[in-house]
């Protein structure tokens, strides 16, 4: 195992799960992670154990938390089990490793397994003090960013710290939300990006980009799940292992020094950003991944675009 | 009866587009006829689309009421709505980009519209509603902004589809929020725009 100089601000969930899985397959062990527990419920928003002590609370909010935020990767593995098979069989083009990574997500997952070392922190969100307060303790350093909101100052601003995030879209043609359908809408292929994160929404200082050849998914009419299930599916299974493959495969293994500052300015006046889908616009967007009919001929994992 | 003048220029240029399609994509002549058939087929379509446009531009303008008054100095939405609104089908300028951008902005993440905002789109302290004529103007104004001239610019595509997908947002606050004019007309020209948009992804 090879250690990182790197921190996972590892907010609980499959795209956390993907990076740290498939760090652990390439032989990689990230210094330290830092996972964020809601002090709140992550869907109701209602306190969570407050009547106990902080031992006990921060144990029982981490379940909570773990159940809530992988609900729905489970759900689907146990409604539509051929759509996470046609997923996986398709996912496996591009990242070997897919099942496994996926198994293990899905899976009882204990942090201390992964990184050298692994604390909890009790916060309210990404915004809490007690966050930067962890962080700041830790000295200084590059961090993985994995989700859970929009960072703010409070984080972005420590010094010593830069936070790396990998963005499933081709930078900076492809800013914002719903990367992958925009990237497929727009782009008529998939995109990835890993660069560090600024004030302003996609727009940090770029690592590696790159644009590759559409995936799709072939299903059947009949058993064709609604939109919102396919939409949960893309998030459950297919963007994590994506940006999981690329932050190894471009950028942890490719002779990339964490601790230089080896990434190039993007030409901010490029590109748009894109807000979430609205329902009729992602249901279009969704036929051009899930198609309807029988089993995938596969496409050619080509690269077709890298940058810089 | 012969042909007028426009209709020749259009012929001549299908005919040199079949030939040059044959030679570039080592294609049979038939399929690049057939080829040269969908491209008229599809600006038929944006031509029809593009009329349909101008229709609902002039009717939901019309019933405009004025403008409301504000400070100078900060944004007056309604404004800004009937000045975008005077300019299509022009181009927009990069001026007008941001501010129709900050309107899809405030559509998506803060989920309505105000009247007036303070310099660079941000509250001010008491915040008044976009009245509900102005939204059927936001809406009309997005959805002229949606029709794709040129298939192959991708930014000029992925500029109408956001365009799109905020006027699609915008309908379903309105639908939630009251009745706004023109409601069903803007829904049924915002179907169209995603069908013609959606085929030239497709293609």
């Amino acid at each position: 195992m090879r250690s990182l100089p790197l921190t996972v601000l590892a907010w609980e969930g499959p795209q956390a799960r993907a990076y740290l899985s498939r760090m652990r397959l390439a032989g990689l062990r990230p210094d330290r992670i830092l996972l964020p527990v809601l002090d709140r419920h992550p869907a109701t928003k209602k306190p969570v154990g407050k009547w106990l002590p902080r031992r006990f609370r921060l144990r029982y909010a981490e379940k909570s938390q773990e159940l809530s935020n992988n609900y729905w990767p489970r759900r689907i593995r146990v409604s539509y089990p051929f759509l996470e098979g046609t997923m996986v069989k398709e996912i496996k083009l591009l990242c070997a490793p897919a099942e496994s990574m996926i198994d293990e997500m899905v899976g009882r997952f204990r942090y201390e397994h992964y990184a050298n070392k692994a604390e909890r922190v009790l916060v309210s969100g990404l915004s809490d003090p007690t966050l930067s307060d962890a962080l700041s303790r830790m000295g200084s350093g590059t961090v993985l960013f994995t989700g859970g909101g929009i960072l703010r100052s409070n984080l972005l601003k420590l010094p010593g710290f830069r936070f790396l995030h990998v963005h499933p879209g081709y930078l900076p043609y492809i800013r914002g939300a719903d990367g992958v359908l925009w990237s497929l809408l727009v782009r008529g292929r998939l995109g990835m990006s890993a660069f560090y994160m600024s004030s302003e929404i996609d727009t940090g200082d770029l690592i590696a980009a790159e644009e590759y050849a559409p995936v799709s998914f072939h299903i059947s009419g009949k058993s064709r799940p609604d939109d919102a299930s396919l939409y949960r599916a893309i998030f459950s299974f297919f963007d994590p292992v994506l940006r999981a493959e690329f932050l190894v495969s471009r950028v942890l293994t490719k002779g990339y020094d964490l601790s230089s500052s080896s990434s190039v300015a993007q030409d901010v006046s490029k590109g748009i950003t894109y807000h979430f889908m609205s329902p009729k616009l992602r249901h279009k967007a969704l036929s051009l991944l899930f198609k309807s009919g029988k089993v995938s001929c596969g496409n050619d994992p080509e690269t077709l675009h890298v940058n810089p | 009866m012969f042909p007028t003048s426009e209709v020749m220029i259009i012929w001549l240029i299908l005919v040199f587009m079949t030939f040059l399609l044959d030679a570039e994509l080592s294609i049979s002549h038939e399929e690049s006829v057939l080829m040269c058939a969908m491209i008229t087929n599809v600006s038929g379509k944006v031509k029809d689309l593009k009329s349909k446009a101008k229709q609902m531009f002039e009717v939901v303008m019309r019933d405009l009421p004025d403008p409301i008054e504000a400070d100078p100095n900060l944004v007056n939405t309604s404004e800004t709505l009937v000045s975008l609104a005077r300019t299509w089908p022009e181009p927009l300028s990069d001026q007008q980009r941001k501010d129709l951008e900050a309107m899809c902005r405030k559509v998506h993440i803060a989920k309505k519209v105000m009247a007036i905002y303070a310099p660079g789109w941000k509250k001010v302290p008491e915040p008044v509603h976009l009245s509900l004529p102005y939204w059927s103007a936001l809406i009309a104004i997005l959805l002229g902004h949606s029709h794709l001239d040129n298939v192959n610019n991708k930014d000029a595509r992925g500029l109408a589809f956001k365009f799109l997908n905020a006027a699609l947002a915008s309908l379903d606050l309105a639908e939630s929020q009251g009745t706004i004019p023109y409601f069903s007309e803007l829904q049924g020209w915002a179907e169209e725009v995603l069908e013609n948009l959606f085929y030239s992804v497709e293609r």
